[in-house]
């Protein structure tokens, strides 16, 4: 079976098929339903990838992982691996110590935080299990993997914390000893005055959460290769990243090598879902091995490794109330989060369940929550970002609260939501905690997507159904969310290290075809597409023919700071994009308003060519305007020659995209079998740029959203060590097991963003968890079961049914 | 995730086949489809010092019929057998169990032959060679012997077969006039079964009274099982849904599955209770 996603039409984007060809200018070409220009290349085998880097000389890098989830490290014997056919090096701490290399800087930071940075080999204790603690670097792979089997490490093994919540308690052992607990960070999210409200409450709906830890599982490993040019000093580095701008920040600071020398690359890039965002160790010890070696060294992550060493994520805990009034009206939120950061902070620290409370209370008009986050160290394989970046757990959370608080009160789900929804006039809003909405119609999508699968209809099929014995549920959530990380100041406020701006460069030569030099990177999101659409719809260009993106290379692209995360790209480069076209379409105009000898106000700019208004036989192609342009011979006065520019975007907002999912489900009564029927999208991201584009990241990120919710879980023993390490065990779902679905899209544009465009990436992955639970809850309300712990599975279900009420499924 | 070093013959003949085992014994691996031998070599389960590549070996993946045998060489391709008319007609059975193992891909490579000896716990093919009572046809340098799949299945991935004997033919052999299914509950399409059931009916065109009736799980304990009590109870009887219910139950009695990251042992017994039924309903309703 495959998955289809339906244009519903709300937001009349012409179907590919029905669009001239040549129908070029502003307004035109955003919005198109164009194919993606970066597929020919990736889908025949010709993007290179970093495994497809090879050089002459190279030679191959094995990590040595740590077998125990924790203990002292007290040898490292690497003499029989020396000795092994083909081995060149071995590294350790003590290596890279001697060779001045620091440690891997945590770039987002809180206040108290107890880690700011950790060690790229493990120096005298180690965490989790897969820490690297030493490097074998070999003639060829196979050989670099035999030798590292013969490094024996001396461990004295600690006991392992493996939850969370046991770490904090008092006597638990304690993995940083100099920090005296295993509270990493905490932060209180909180606004209004939630005490009072709970004091006047009539309902209170308590509840505890788990949610369960999963990761990314980017098809394309990790991986790095490095090569060094002794005659000039530079370094290049090709890494499989999201951010390689961030990653040579990283390499300079911790190696304390010069910018100008050293080059990152990120090629082709086979998914990141926030897996990549970090730079990794094993990034900087293949750089430093390049120089040490004089020889190009590469690395590739096996899946083995990539379950041991690349970055989880969404483990919490929470223990949150809801009050209401009789009504349903919801009147403020409390409780506490407690999230699992692995054996120490990754890069993100504790901005996960930071980001995802940020924006818990979600389309509702509540003023008042106080949510205690704390980040408690285990021996488990140190958490980051996952595509969602903490909102699927905060909206599951949220909202099977709503759900439970319109069953308390005999309300219907919708019209609950409905009663506390911000109203559209009351746009832009403040919520309880600072976050000001860019405006938004929250009950018109859950309107829509209601009337999309029949809820009107479905109690009767519902009752119908369960005459036969058969279950039959419904489940729909409505979501906001921020999407582009909002102003640089704002976030390096909020402790995260780096700002959140996009530069784009656009170059035009005498040809009149733009380069688009952006320095953000793609991961098969679709980029270089929706980036040449926007530079093509200002320019009067041809995206496919006359417009070139270049993407993720230090050496030729502009800083970024925060690439390719938290849905910013189409957002923020998208505008950055808009504003460099818009200049050199300024120039274009009075260039050829001289050369026309007209006025500049009468000058047009489409279908390639540059015109004065309604007279087209007085016109120039953008070819001939850009050769007197670069020529710089015959300039109206002020104008220097060259058609290049360079623009800024740092947005001064954050936009608030906004869906309303819901599904439809059968659960199998006799095995808890779930499938799922229907699912509907109705999703407003603003401006949408290429229509195909918002729909394959929709679909993605249910694909993934269905995944957390039903199949994915990292099981570790009480020992620490992982269960899940193959595909074997950890689930992901397949084509057969995601449904159709269905996508009606509406569309408002970002007020403050140029472009109009409100940030997406992400939005996919947010509510599948929470509309399948609350959809499971629904089918098994005759048992009076509660759905809080995730995955749903079968054997969960079938449980929960059988045990008819005996607390959570 | 890269093999350890090992040497490679890639023999074109059986014979060849046969004394290179016997020169090597346990240190050799055959390599039939290579869709479980080559996952265990990079994980670094396995270490043999020699790879015997099957694939170049000539008569070894035939598939013909004799008196309503059939009789399969162990290099047929899962694929091939899943698509074969002689198969569907001889024993539809092995047709049944094929479409649930793993996806078509891993069919095209996978091997008969190859299933058999790996012996998973929650293989389908061997809960189908357990359930036709079929033969094994196992060669080596001190000759050929024939085994029964009832004495050929010692538990997670165990077989009787001796270090230095290849398997080259299973003959399977379906009762006349019995009807047969196979039905499996895994986790997604594809996976290994959480648990599965083999069955096979004959019902007595006169009287409608269930006279023969074979059943066999999978994934419910450390290799495939026949279901003596289940079969019992409904042997003779009339398929009424009760009759059914009660093998479905005696089935969830006769096993002791394990609790691993898929399932709790409770809930594989559960499956099995329900399959069975439902199993032996599918094949006595007409
Ligand atoms: C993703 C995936 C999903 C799968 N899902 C399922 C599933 O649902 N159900 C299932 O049953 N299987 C499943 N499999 C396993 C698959 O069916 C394998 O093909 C099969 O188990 C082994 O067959 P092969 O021909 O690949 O054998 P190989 O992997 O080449 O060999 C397996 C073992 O058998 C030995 N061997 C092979 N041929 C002979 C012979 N003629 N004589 C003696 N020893 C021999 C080998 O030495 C080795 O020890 C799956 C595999 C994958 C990769």
């Amino acid at each position: 079976m495959t998955w289809t996603a339906r244009l519903q039409g709300e937001a009349q984007p012409q179907a590919a098929d029905e669009q001239p060809s040549l129908h070029l200018g502003p307004g035109r070409v955003i919005g198109r339903r164009i194919q993606r220009l970066e597929d020919p290349r990736l889908l025949t085998g010709q993007a290179p990838f970093v495994a497809d880097v090879n050089l002459p000389g190279m030679v191959h890098a094995a990590i040595v992982r740590s077998p125990a989830a924790h203990g002292y490290l007290r040898t490292i014997d690497a003499a029989e691996a020396l000795g092994s056919p083909g081995v060149q090096a071995v590294l350790t701490a003590k290596d890279l110590d001697e060779l001045g290399v620091g440690e891997m800087p945590v770039h987002w930071l809180r206040p108290g935080q107890r880690n700011v940075s950790n060690p790229i080999l493990a120096t005298d204790k180690v965490y989790y299990v897969g820490q690297p603690v030493a490097v074998v670097v070999a003639d060829d792979a196979y050989a670099a993997e035999d030798a590292a089997e013969l490094v024996s490490l001396e461990i004295d093994p600690l006991p392992a914390m493996v939850n969370a919540e046991e770490a904090l308690q008092p006597g638990a052992t304690i993995l940083h000893e100099e920090w005296e607990t295993n509270l990493l960070a905490e932060h209180i999210a909180s606004g209004g005055d939630v005490d009072r409200q709970f004091e006047h409450a009539e309902v209170v709906i308590a509840e505890r959460f788990q949610i369960q830890r999963q990761a990314g599982m980017p098809i394309e490993t990790r991986g790095a290769a490095a090569t060094y040019d002794p005659l000039t000093g530079e370094l290049t580095l090709w890494v499989s990243t999201q951010m390689p701008h961030l990653v040579k920040t990283d390499i300079c600071q911790v190696c304390g090598w010069p910018g100008h020398k050293v080059r990152v690359i990120a090629p082709a890039v086979g998914g990141g879902f926030g897996v990549k965002e970090p730079p990794y160790p094993e990034e900087i010890v293949v750089c430093v091995l390049a120089k040490q070696l004089a020889r190009p060294v590469k690395w590739v992550e096996d899946r083995r490794e990539h379950f041991l060493a690349s970055v989880q994520a969404r483990e919490m805990t929470w223990d949150v109330e809801l009050a209401a009034d009789g009504n349903g009206r919801i009147l403020g939120l409390r409780g506490r989060v407690i999230y699992d950061v692995g054996g120490h902070a990754s890069a993100q620290g504790i901005g996960v369940p930071i980001v995802g409370t940020g924006m818990m209370l979600g389309p509702y008009d509540v003023q008042h929550m106080r949510v205690h986050i704390l980040g408690a160290v285990t021996n488990k394989v140190p958490a980051g970002a996952y595509r969602g970046f903490g909102r699927p757990q905060a909206t599951f959370v949220m909202e099977r609260l709503v759900d439970e608080l319109a069953a308390r009160l005999n309300l219907d789900r919708a019209a609950v939501r409905q009663r506390n929804f911000i109203a559209p006039h009351a746009q832009p809003y403040r919520n309880a905690l600072g976050h000001v909405y860019d405006g938004g119609d929250y009950g018109r999508t859950l309107d829509r997507a209601l009337r999309q699968i029949g809820y009107d209809v479905f109690a009767a099929r519902q009752a119908e159904a369960r005459a036969q014995g058969r279950l039959l549920g419904i489940g729909f959530v409505t979501f906001v969310m921020e999407a582009g990380l909002g102003p640089s100041e704002q976030i390096v406020r909020g402790g995260h290290m780096t700002g959140t701006y996009e530069t784009v460069l656009i170059r035009m030569d005498p040809s009149g075809k733009a380069v688009v030099y952006c320095g953000s990177s793609s991961q098969g999101q679709g980029h270089e597409t929706t980036l040449a659409q926007v530079c093509a719809d200002r320019l009067g260009l041809d995206p496919e023919r006359d417009v070139v993106v270049v993407l993720g290379d230090t050496a030729t692209t502009p800083y970024s700071p925060a690439s390719a995360i938290g849905s910013r790209v189409g957002m923020v480069g998208g505008a950055a994009t808009f504003l460099a076209a818009d200049r050199i379409r300024e120039k274009l105009v009075k260039l050829t308003a001289h050369l026309l000898e007209a006025n500049v106000g009468d000058i047009e700019i489409s279908e390639g060519l540059a015109y004065v208004q309604g007279s087209k036989d007085r016109a120039l192609t953008i070819q001939e305007v850009a050769t007197a342009a670069c020529l710089g011979s015959n300039l109206p006065d002020g104008m220097l020659p060259g058609l290049e520019v360079s623009e800024t975007f740092d947005p001064p907002v954050s936009t608030f995209p906004y869906a309303t999912h819901a599904a439809t489900v059968e659960i199998d009564p006799d095995t808890g079998g779930l499938t799922i029927l229907r699912y509907v999208v109705v999703q407003d991201c603003g401006t949408m740029i290429n229509p195909s584009v918002v729909e394959g990241q929709i679909a993605g990120g249910v694909a993934q959203g269905i995944g957390g919710a039903l199949l994915e879980q990292l099981v570790y023993n009480s020992d620490g060590q992982p269960l899940t390490t193959s595909f074997m065990d950890y689930l992901l779902p397949t084509a057969v097991e995601i449904p159709d679905i269905e996508i009606v899209h509406l569309q408002t544009p970002a007020p403050d963003i140029p472009g109009g465009m409100k940030g997406l990436g992400e939005a996919g992955t947010v509510a599948p968890a929470a509309v399948l639970g609350n959809a499971v809850a629904d089918a098994l309300a005759p048992f009076g079961i509660r759905v809080t712990t995730l995955p749903l599975d079968p054997d969960r279900l079938w449980r929960a049914i059988n045990r008819r009420g005996d607390g959570a499924s | 995730m890269k093999p350890p070093p090992f040497k490679y013959v890639r023999p074109s003949d059986l014979n060849e086949v046969i004394s290179l085992l016997s020169q090597h014994g346990e240190e050799a691996r055959l390599l039939a489809g290579g869709q479980s031998l080559v996952p265990m070599l990079n994980f670094r389960l396995l270490r043999p010092s020699v790879l015997i590549d099957l694939n170049a070996v000539t008569h070894m993946d035939s598939l013909a019929v004799a008196d309503g045998t059939l009789l399969i060489g162990s290099m047929v391709r899962q694929r091939t057998a899943e698509r074969s008319p002689d198969v569907l007609i001889t024993a539809p059975l092995v047709v049944q169990a094929l479409r649930h193992v793993g996806h078509f891909q891993i069919r095209n490579r996978g091997t008969m032959g190859g299933s058999l000896m790996h012996s998973a716990p929650a293989a389908e093919l061997p809960g189908v060679a357990l359930l036709l009572e079929a033969q094994m046809v196992l060669r080596s340098s001190r000759g050929e012997r024939v085994i029964q799949a009832s004495d050929f299945f010692c538990g997670p991935f165990t077989t009787a077969a001796d270090p230095d004997e290849i398997l080259t033919e299973v003959r399977f052999h379906t009762p006349p006039g019995a009807r047969t299914t196979f039905l499996e509950v895994a986790r997604r399409s594809g996976d290994f079964a959480l648990a599965g059931v083999a069955a096979l009916a004959r019902i007595d065109p006169e009287t409608r009274v269930l006279k023969e009736v074979r059943l066999a799980a999978i994934g419910v304990s450390g290799g495939p099982v026949r279901l003596f009590q289940a079969e019992a109870v409904v042997t003779g009887r009339y398929a009424t849904p009760e009759a059914l219910r009660e093998s479905g139950a005696a089935a969830a009695d006769e096993v002791t599955p394990s609790t691993d990251l898929h399932a709790s042992e409770d809930y594989r017994k559960r499956l099995l209770n329900v399959l069975v039924a439902r199993a032996l309903a599918e094949i006595t309703t007409l």
